[in-house]
C-alpha cells in the first residue's frame, strides 16, 4: 500500500499533475468550438447558398434554379414559367497563384449567356484580379464553340486577355470551354 | 498604478512595436498587406486572439504546471483563433475570402505565443489584457501602414478609391512579394533611425529574443549555437 | 492546383512559382533568422521538409477519416497540436536512433512547431481538397521551395558580409531588401508547370 501511495506521490507532479491540466484545457476548449460552431455552422452555410443563388440568379433572369448531376460534375437549370433558359456550371481552373473558379450561363442554343469569376483571390491584385471586372468577363456573351485568349483584336472565336495577366486570362478561359463542353454533354444526353 | 496600466498599452504601439522593433509576425505583415483593408482585418482579428490568449494565460497562469506551458498556451491560442475564424467565416465572409489560410495561421503569429510566454504568463490579468491590446494595435498600425503604401503605390488607390490613379501610373510591383519586402525593408530602416537618434539599439538581425520558440528551445542564442556546431 | 493537376506540376508549383516563403511569405523566420550561413540554412531546410512531409501524412488521415464532415472547424487545434507531438517524437527518435542526424538538425527541430510554413501546408492541402499522394507531394514540392530560397538567399548572405552597405540600411534593412530581390527573380518564374 505504502509503495502505492509513494508511488502516487513519486509521478503526482512530473506526470500525473500536467497531464490532468492539459487535459482539462483541451476538454474546455473543445466544447467552446463545439458551442460556437452550433453558433455559426448554420450561418455559414446558409450564407454559402445564399450566395450562389444570388449569383445564379445576376447571370440567368429565373424563378428557380434546379440542381442536377451530370458525368462527375453538378450543375444548375435555370428554369423560368416551367421553361428551361439556361444552365449554369461551375468550373476551376489553375491561374497564376491559385485556383480560378468561374460560374457560366449557356443559353439552351449553347452560347454563352454570361460569365461570373467567383474566385481570384489567388490571382495578382492589380493585374490578375482585374478579370473580375466586367469589360473583361463581358466579353464572353454570345460566344460559343471553343473560345481562346489573344492579347488584343479578338475575333467572334477569341477574347482579349487582361493586361498584364495571360495566365489568368487562360485560366478563366479554360473554365468557360470546359463549362461548354460540359454543356454539349448534358445536351446530348438529354436527347 | 494607472499610470503604470497606461505603460503597458503604449509600449505595444511605439516602444516595443511588435513588428518594427521586436520583428514578430513577420509573415502576416508581408503577406495580407496587399491593400489597407487587409491589412486593419487581419490586425484586428489578431489583436482579439491576443487580448483573449493574453487574459485567459493570466488567469491560468499559476494552474498549468511549468513543464507543459508551451502545449498549453498554444492549445489555448489555437482555440480562441478557431472561435474567431468561425465568426469571421459566418458575418463576415469577404474578410475571410480576403485573408484566407492566413486567418488560421493566427494560431503560428508569433506575436501572440511571445506574449503568452514574455508577459501574460508572469503578470495578472489587467496589465497582461492592455499589454494584448496594445500590442494587438501595434500590430495593426504596422500592417494598415504598409497596407496603405503598398496599395497607393501599387494600385493608386485607398479602401479602392483612386488617389492618384488618374496621374500616375501605379507600380504594380508593390503588390507582389518583392514590394512586400522592399516596404518592410524601408519600415525597419526609417524605425531603426528613429530608434537610433533617442538612443536605442537598432534592429540589426532577427536574434533569440523575437523567436516564439526561446522557451521552448532553451538556448541562450541560437545564431552563435548554430555556427558553433557546424563549424 | 486540385485533384487533376499533374504531380509534377505540383511539385515544380512548389518549388518555383508558389514558393513557400519568396510567393506565401510562409517560414518568414527561419528565412530571415538561420539564413546567415549556407550550411545551418541547409540543415534547416532539411528538417522543415522532413516534418512537413511527416505532417502532412499524419494530418491528412485525421482530417479525412476523424474530422470530415462534421468536426472540421476543428481542423486548426487539431493540427497544431498534431505537428507539435510530431515534432516531439522525430526528436526524440532521432536523438534515440540516428544520433548524427540528430546532432545536426536537433536544434532546429524545437523551432519548427511554431513555424507558420508546416501548419500552412497542411491546411492548404486541405483548402486544396488534395488527395493523400498529392497532399505528400505538395509537402514535398513546399519543403524543397523552402530549401531552395534558404539556400540561394544564405548565398546571397554571405556576400553581404564583406560588402559596403550605407549606414541606415546595414542589420536587418539590407537583409529584407536582399529578400525582395531574390523574390523578384522567383517572379520569372511565374507559368511554370500551369
Amino acid at each position: 500500500m505504502s509503495k502505492n501511495g509513494n508511488f502516487l506521490q513519486k509521478t503526482y507532479q512530473p506526470i500525473i499533475k500536467p497531464t490532468i491540466v492539459l487535459l482539462v484545457i483541451c476538454i474546455v476548449i473543445a466544447l467552446a468550438l463545439s458551442l460556437t460552431n452550433t453558433v455559426t455552422a448554420p450561418k455559414i452555410k446558409v450564407l454559402a447558398e445564399k450566395q450562389q443563388q444570388e449569383s445564379m440568379q445576376l447571370l440567368v433572369d429565373a424563378d428557380a434554379f434546379a440542381e442536377k448531376e451530370g458525368k462527375g460534375f453538378t450543375y444548375y437549370e435555370a428554369v423560368q414559367k416551367e421553361e428551361t433558359v439556361g444552365y449554369v456550371f461551375l468550373n476551376e481552373a489553375k491561374g497564376y497563384g491559385g485556383t480560378v473558379s468561374v460560374m457560366t450561363a449557356v443559353k439552351p442554343d449553347g452560347t454563352v449567356h454570361a460569365v461570373k469569376i467567383l474566385d481570384v483571390s489567388g490571382e495578382t491584385p492589380g493585374l490578375g484580379q482585374n478579370s473580375a471586372k466586367e469589360n473583361f468577363y463581358g466579353q464572353y456573351a454570345g460566344k460559343k464553340g471553343e473560345i481562346s485568349v489573344v492579347k488584343f483584336n479578338a475575333n467572334d472565336q477569341q477574347v482579349n486577355a487582361v493586361t498584364g495577366a495571360t495566365i489568368t486570362s487562360k485560366a478563366v478561359t479554360q473554365a468557360v470551354n470546359e463549362a461548354l463542353r460540359q454543356f454539349e454533354e448534358v445536351r446530348t444526353d438529354g436527347k | 498604478m494607472a499610470n503604470k496600466n497606461i505603460g503597458y498599452f503604449t509600449n505595444g504601439l511605439l516602444k516595443e512595436n511588435p513588428v518594427l522593433r521586436l520583428v514578430l509576425g513577420t509573415c502576416p505583415t508581408l503577406a495580407v498587406t496587399t491593400s489597407v483593408k487587409d491589412g486593419i482585418s487581419m490586425g484586428l482579428a489578431a489583436t482579439v486572439v491576443l487580448i483573449c490568449s493574453n487574459v485567459a494565460i493570466s488567469l491560468l497562469r499559476k494552474v498549468i504546471p511549468d513543464k507543459v506551458r508551451i502545449p498549453a498556451f498554444i492549445t489555448i491560442i489555437a482555440g480562441f483563433v478557431s472561435v474567431v475564424q468561425m465568426l469571421v467565416k459566418a458575418f463576415l465572409p469577404s474578410v475571410d475570402k480576403a485573408l484566407g489560410i492566413y486567418l488560421p495561421l493566427i494560431v503560428v503569429n508569433c506575436i501572440i505565443l511571445a506574449r503568452a510566454e514574455m508577459f501574460a504568463s508572469k503578470n495578472s490579468v489587467l496589465p497582461s489584457a492592455l499589454d494584448g491590446l496594445g500590442m494587438g494595435l501595434g500590430f495593426t498600425a504596422t500592417l494598415t501602414l504598409m497596407g496603405t503604401i503598398r496599395e497607393l503605390l501599387g494600385t493608386g488607390m485607398i479602401f479602392g478609391q483612386p488617389v492618384t490613379a488618374n496621374f500616375i501610373s501605379p507600380m504594380i510591383i508593390f503588390l507582389l512579394p518583392p514590394g512586400g519586402f522592399f516596404v518592410f525593408g524601408m519600415l525597419v530602416a526609417a524605425s531603426n533611425a528613429i530608434a537610433k537618434r533617442q538612443g536605442k539599439q537598432p534592429v540589426e538581425h532577427l536574434g533569440c529574443d523575437s523567436c516564439p520558440s526561446k522557451g521552448i528551445c532553451g538556448k541562450t542564442d541560437c545564431a552563435e549555437k548554430e555556427a558553433v556546431t557546424n563549424e | 492546383m486540385n485533384n487533376s493537376t499533374a504531380i509534377a506540376s505540383i511539385l515544380l508549383a512548389g518549388i518555383l512559382t508558389n514558393n513557400m516563403v519568396l510567393s506565401k511569405f510562409l517560414g518568414i523566420c527561419p528565412f530571415l533568422g538561420v539564413s546567415k550561413k549556407v550550411n545551418t540554412a541547409f540543415s534547416m531546410s532539411i528538417a522543415v521538409t522532413l516534418v512537413m512531409v511527416v505532417a502532412s501524412a499524419v494530418t491528412w488521415p485525421i482530417y479525412h477519416y476523424l474530422l470530415m464532415p462534421n468536426y472540421t472547424y476543428l481542423e486548426t487545434i487539431v493540427f497544431i497540436l498534431v505537428i507539435a507531438a510530431i515534432v516531439q517524437f522525430i526528436e526524440i527518435f532521432l536523438k534515440r536512433f540516428i544520433k548524427p542526424v540528430y546532432n545536426a538538425l536537433g536544434i532546429y527541430l524545437p523551432l519548427i512547431t511554431t513555424n507558420c510554413a508546416v501548419l500552412g501546408i497542411t491546411q492548404i492541402n486541405t483548402a486544396n481538397q488534395l488527395d493523400f499522394v498529392r497532399s505528400m507531394i505538395n509537402a514535398l514540392g513546399a519543403g524543397l521551395g523552402f530549401m531552395l530560397a534558404m539556400l540561394l538567399f544564405s548565398g546571397v548572405r554571405e556576400r553581404l558580409e564583406t560588402a559596403n552597405i550605407p549606414e541606415f540600411l546595414k542589420g536587418l534593412p539590407i537583409t529584407l531588401i536582399s529578400a525582395a530581390l531574390v523574390s523578384l527573380s522567383f517572379l520569372g518564374f511565374a507559368g511554370i508547370g500551369g
